[in-house]
C-alpha cells in the first residue's frame, strides 16, 4: 500500500493484519492503517496494489477537527440481504454527494445473524460466523467502495453483536467484542478520539463532544 | 408601487409561491433520486470491483487511520 499526495509519498504505519481464516472466503486479511503528518488542505491518494498487480485508488483527507460546524451522515441498520444491497447504494450514492465531514455508524453496521444467512432461528452463529459476516458484509455494501474516503466513528448494536436483542448472556459476546474491534475501533488520537469501556468511544470535534 | 399587505392578491401571491415552493422541492426530491440512481455504480464514487474494502476510521488534523480488507 502507498500513500501519495503530489509527487510526495508517505509511508503508511502498519497497526496490525488480522488475518481471518475461512473456508468459504479462501482467507481474509483486514489491515490496520496509520499514516501521521498530513497538511491538512491537501487530498492524498491510498494506493491498494492486489496480488495480480490490479491497482486501486481511494482518496482521502486529514479531518478538519476545528471546523465550524460538525457535519455528519448518521447510518444504521445497514443490511446486506439481497433485496437491501441496491436501496443502501443508492443512499449512499446521496451521501457521497453530500460529502459530510464524518460517517457516524450507529449500530447494526453488521448484520451478524441475518435471516439470509440464518434462516433457521434455531441455528444462529458460530464465533467463525461472526468473522465471516463481518467479511461478507463489507464486501457488499457501498461504504467499503467509496472513492472518496470520509472518516468513521462507530459502535455496535445488537445484529453487530450476533444475535437480535441479545445481551451479556450471548455466549458469543467475546468473540464479537473481537471482532467488532478489529473492523471498527481505532486507536486514541489526544483531544479528539477516545476510547471508552466496551466498545464507546468519546470524538471531540468542532466544539461538540460526541459519546 | 405601494405593497399593501392587505391587499387580497398579496394573499394569493404568498399561496402561488408556496405551492411552487412545493412543487421545486418534490420535483428536485425526484430528479435527485433518478440522477443518483444512474450513478449506482458510478466509478467516480464507488469501486465497482474492488480488491480491497476500505472505510477511513479516527483521524485528525494530522493523523488518519484505515481499515482495509482485502
Amino acid at each position: 500500500m502507498r500513500v501519495v499526495s503530489g509527487n510526495k509519498e508517505i509511508q503508511p504505519y502498519i497497526v496490525g493484519n488480522e488475518a481471518i481464516i475461512n473456508s468459504v472466503l479462501n482467507g481474509a486479511v483486514l489491515s490496520f492503517l496509520k499514516i501521521s503528518g498530513l497538511q491538512l488542505n491537501s487530498v492524498y491518494s491510498l494506493t491498494i496494489v492486489g496480488f495480480s498487480g490490479k491497482v486501486e485508488e481511494r482518496y482521502f483527507r486529514a479531518a478538519n477537527t476545528n471546523a465550524p460546524e460538525f457535519e455528519f451522515a448518521f447510518s444504521t441498520c445497514m443490511v446486506d440481504e439481497k433485496d437491501y444491497i441496491e436501496p443502501i447504494f443508492l443512499i449512499y450514492s446521496h451521501l457521497a454527494h453530500l460529502s459530510p465531514r464524518w460517517i457516524i455508524l450507529g449500530g447494526d453496521a453488521v448484520y451478524v445473524d441475518s435471516c439470509e444467512a440464518f434462516p433457521d432461528k434455531n441455528k444462529g452463529p458460530k464465533g467463525s460466523d461472526i468473522w465471516k459476516r463481518y467479511v461478507e458484509t463489507w464486501s457488499r455494501l457501498s461504504l467499503y467502495r467509496m472513492k472518496y474516503l470520509i472518516p468513521d466513528i462507530a459502535t455496535w448494536d445488537d445484529h453487530d453483536f450476533g444475535t437480535n436483542d441479545g445481551n451479556a448472556n450471548f455466549d458469543l459476546k467475546e468473540v464479537s467484542f473481537k471482532v467488532f474491534k478489529t473492523f471498527y475501533g481505532a486507536q486514541d488520537i489526544p483531544g479528539i478520539y477516545k476510547n471508552c469501556p466496551g466498545v464507546s468511544s468519546v470524538l471531540e470535534v468542532s466544539g461538540q463532544r460526541l459519546v | 408601487m405601494k405593497l399593501n399587505f392587505c391587499n387580497p392578491l398579496f394573499a394569493l401571491l404568498i399561496v402561488v409561491f408556496y405551492f411552487a415552493a412545493c412543487k421545486n422541492r418534490q420535483f428536485h426530491n425526484d430528479a435527485g433520486l433518478k440522477a443518483d440512481e444512474s450513478l449506482l455504480w458510478n466509478d467516480k464514487l464507488f469501486v465497482k470491483e474492488p480488491i480491497a474494502f476500505v472505510i477511513q476510521s479516527a483521524s485528525s488534523m494530522s493523523e488518519a487511520q484505515f481499515k482495509v480488507l482485502t
